[in-house]
């Protein structure tokens, strides 16, 4: 008998294990007598501040739904697995990999969101693809199907503490001529070191693109980059015709690899980094529109720094005279910066509330929802809706909140992406081996660097094309 | 006698079905987490996700680009080369491990606080350590190693950059693989020294025989099919090891021709494809895994010629 209840006892306890493992298939459908809809979303710089301010808004206006926080850190390798097991999924989540999301509509596991979300009325008699602007548009359309919304626009530049630079009489630098003027005179005129990166470990490699392609960019023009991300022949990767990485090579010699730069700053990670722009001991520092979420904690025992962003200057001639590629050209005249969708929203075909994950997401995509977000995470979104300096909106936001929508109203933006299978699949990027700004570190030049790249996808591009 | 049980043979039907279950749950985790997904990598190398028609479809171009990669890239050679680094770190691993369990086997004084020191890796996270260990030479985090070399005179700004300099950056993994393997390999080798007779070990002692000599001519070949196994076990790591560049170097620093990471091994460069091209990244596993066998399976056999020449 005894046995037999040990056997049994094993049995139940095995089934528990079971059991368990399976644990959270069932999601809880209803709390506190309302419907939950579950928001997972990447745990990373914006914090939850803007998802919260969303929640509760669409809460205020649905007093019969629960909207609960997913933060999850580990959310672009959890997800799909549960897409695929329909185990603890979330009602609507926002990843980073908007070709990913393509990967699951393929496999079934995405909706498509053109009739739903796209095509509905979000805002008075306007429609999301109304609303939304065309980079951005061409950028979720897969065929003749969204399975995706951008999240925000990924603004970076160089961050720094506004207070410190009135307190020396710093001033922001617009050409890269300003900037090394700037750079001699902070080292001239104290102990702060002008630039601070976080080349170290898991650091997102110093945010140093963003000077390189930021560069790039201005210096291209429109046009030139459409063209270059067309992939159309390997001519794109000539040297002759890359003359804006081979400014933004140069410069980041000039800059960061040089005299004007924090002491071992190529070992710093990027909470040390940024603890240093905070503390005064540097001046500046590569960063994006999140800088202050993320810095939270220690902006708050930091009352007196008043951070601001600058965008990265343009590129000058020694004259300061702004230099552009031959065919430069921009669309609405002002000069072009680069920007990258920075995450995407999506709903499972299978979400336990898939209904109303819709109506959340046409909530979200109203111009008041967009003010409302920016607010809180100081990013645009690629909607139309007012931000200018007039708007209640502009005058709530903070000083950091505000120097980032300046550089998002005095410029053009430019979507940096492509739609050319070999992108997609991972055979070019703006660089075909990888990203290059380490070359340049160590020593190789930026004609060495160029002319790698050329004959590296001149080897291989018809091996690419035929496949 | 059909149909009817004897208390035995129920007794031993409870049995079976006690084993069973205890296997059950091993055996299906064998099978979900290697058979399938092992099934499934190879499944994977063999296509390629069409991102413009929204397919997938069968393909043999990944190895194709494995092979171009290999000569083009540095990235692919340099994995290589880190791993057979920790393959040889390890087989050093093996010997220092089996002196020190010698040297616990023996009682030598002290061995407590060395025991504490080698076995503290093996009971802690091997994500808390290794953020202890990296920060030890973090000099922004005040660590030992660089406050230490500030003690004696070394100005700031001419410390060693332990994560950007590739020579250094790699020197960390295997320091770190050394001595958080250690402790292990220890009680393993502890173990095996355990059950030598003790009669051996008396008669060595009334003969005189030394430390060094009893160690390398008695212990050791005595002990040799389970250094055999440690040692198979750490050639197989180097192809194997990944969480430890992770956290400690992120694969860092990049490779001159920005392919990928100075420190990055076998195991990292696939994980690190996964995000780009998976199909890629299977294609990927599935040559080093035909790289790795090989090797694996001569080291096997040069370890049992050994082990029949020591004769025990």
């Amino acid at each position: 008998m005894k046995n037999v209840k040990g056997i049994l006892l094993m049995t139940a306890l095995l089934s528990s294990v079971a059991a368990l493992s399976a644990c959270g298939s069932k999601e809880e459908e209803v709390q506190e007598g309302k419907t939950l809809l579950n928001f997972e979303y990447l745990q990373a710089g914006f914090g939850d501040a803007p998802y919260q301010a969303l929640a509760e808004a669409f809460m205020a206006e649905h007093d019969d739904v629960l909207v609960k926080l997913r933060p999850n850190k580990d959310i672009n390798t959890t997800t799909a697995s549960r897409l695929e097991t329909k185990n603890n999924m979330s009602d609507i989540y926002i990843v980073r990999d908007v070709l990913e999301i393509q990967r699951w509509a393929a496999k079934g596991w995405v909706h498509d969101l053109k009739d739903d979300v796209y095509s509905a009325k979000i805002d008075g008699e306007e429609t999301l693809m109304d609303l939304m602007d065309e980079d951005a548009l061409e950028y979720s359309k897969v065929n003749d199907h969204f399975y995706s919304v951008p999240e925000y626009y990924n603004i970076d530049g160089f961050v720094y503490d506004a207070a410190l630079w009135e307190k020396n009489g710093w001033e922001v630098p617009t050409t890269t001529k300003e900037l090394e003027e700037l750079c001699l005179k902070i080292k001239s005129d104290s102990t702060v070191a002008p630039i601070v990166y976080c080349g170290g470990p898991n650091s997102a490699d110093g945010y140093l693109y963003f000077a390189t392609d930021g560069w790039m960019t201005a210096f291209e023009g429109r046009t030139n980059l459409k063209r270059f991300y067309a992939f159309e022949s390997p001519d794109v990767f000539k040297p002759e015709n890359s003359r804006g990485k081979w400014h933004g090579l140069t410069n980041l010699k000039t800059f960061f690899y040089g005299d004007y730069v924090m002491a071992r700053s190529q070992d710093k990670d990027f909470m040390t980094a940024q603890k240093d722009i905070i503390d005064g001991k540097a001046a500046m520092m590569l960063n994006g529109s999140w800088f202050i979420n993320e810095n939270k904690r220690m902006l708050d025992v930091n009352p007196k720094a008043n951070m601001k962003m600058f965008k990265v200057p343009e590129v000058s001639d020694s004259n300061n005279v702004k230099l552009r590629a031959e065919g430069y050209a921009t669309v609405t005249g002002k000069e072009l910066i680069c920007a990258d969708v920075g995450a995407s929203y999506f709903i499972p075909e299978y979400a336990p509330h898939r209904d109303l994950a819709v109506e959340f997401l046409k909530f979200i995509n109203r111009r008041s929802s967009s003010v409302l977000y920016t607010l809180n995470s100081n990013a645009p979104r690629p909607l139309d809706y007012n931000i200018d300096p007039t708007s209640e909106a502009y005058k709530d936001m903070t000083d950091f909140g505000k120097s980032v929508l300046d550089i998002v109203r005095n410029n053009e933006l430019f979507l940096a992406f492509s739609k050319s299978p070999l992108m997609l699949e991972g055979h070019v990027g703006l660089y075909a081996k990888g990203r290059r700004e380490s070359s340049i570190y160590q020593k190789m030049t930026p004609d060495e660097v160029l002319e790698d790249e050329y004959n590296y996808v001149l080897n291989n591009w018809d091996s690419w094309t035929k496949a | 006698m059909s149909g009817s049980f004897t208390p035995k043979t129920k007794w031993r039907k409870k049995q079976l079905v006690f084993v069973w279950l205890m296997l059950a749950i091993p055996i299906l985790q064998f099978l979900v987490f290697f058979v399938y997904v092992n099934i499934d990598s190879f499944i994977i190398a063999f296509q390629n996700f069409d991102y413009t028609n929204q397919v997938t479809e069968w393909t043999t171009d990944n190895f194709r680009f494995f092979f171009a990669d290999l000569t083009q890239k540095e990235a692919i050679k340099t994995a290589m080369f880190n791993s057979l680094l920790v393959g040889l770190n390890d087989a050093v691993l093996v010997i220092v491990s089996a002196m020190l369990a010698y040297f616990f086997f023996k009682k030598v004084p002290g061995r407590n606080i060395f025991r504490i020191i080698f076995f503290l890796p093996s009971i802690i996270s091997i994500v808390i350590y290794t953020m202890v260990f990296k920060y030890m030479f973090s000099a922004d985090m005040h660590g030992l190693i660089p406050e230490t070399l500030m003690a004696f005179g070394v100005p700031e700004g001419d410390l060693p950059l332990w994560f950007s300099d590739p020579w250094l950056a790699r020197s960390l993994i295997l320091i770190y693989c050394l001595w958080v393997g250690t402790g292990y390999n220890i009680l393993i080798l502890g173990g095996s020294m355990a059950n030598i007779p003790s009669d051996v070990m008396e008669y060595s002692k009334l003969e005189g025989v030394s430390m060094f000599r009893e160690l390398f001519q008695i212990v050791i070949p005595m002990i040799w099919p389970t250094i055999s196994v440690a040692f198979i076990g750490s050639i197989s790591v180097s192809f194997t090891l990944f969480m430890q560049v992770n956290l400690i170097t992120g694969g860092l620093p990049h490779l001159i021709d920005g392919s990928g990471g100075a420190t990055a091994t076998i195991s990292f460069l696939v994980n690190s494809m996964i995000g780009s091209n998976r199909e890629r990244a299977a294609a990927y596993g599935l040559c080093f895994t035909a790289i790795s066998i090989p090797i694996i399976l001569i080291a096997r056999k040069i370890m049992d010629v050994v082990n029949k020449k020591l004769g025990f």
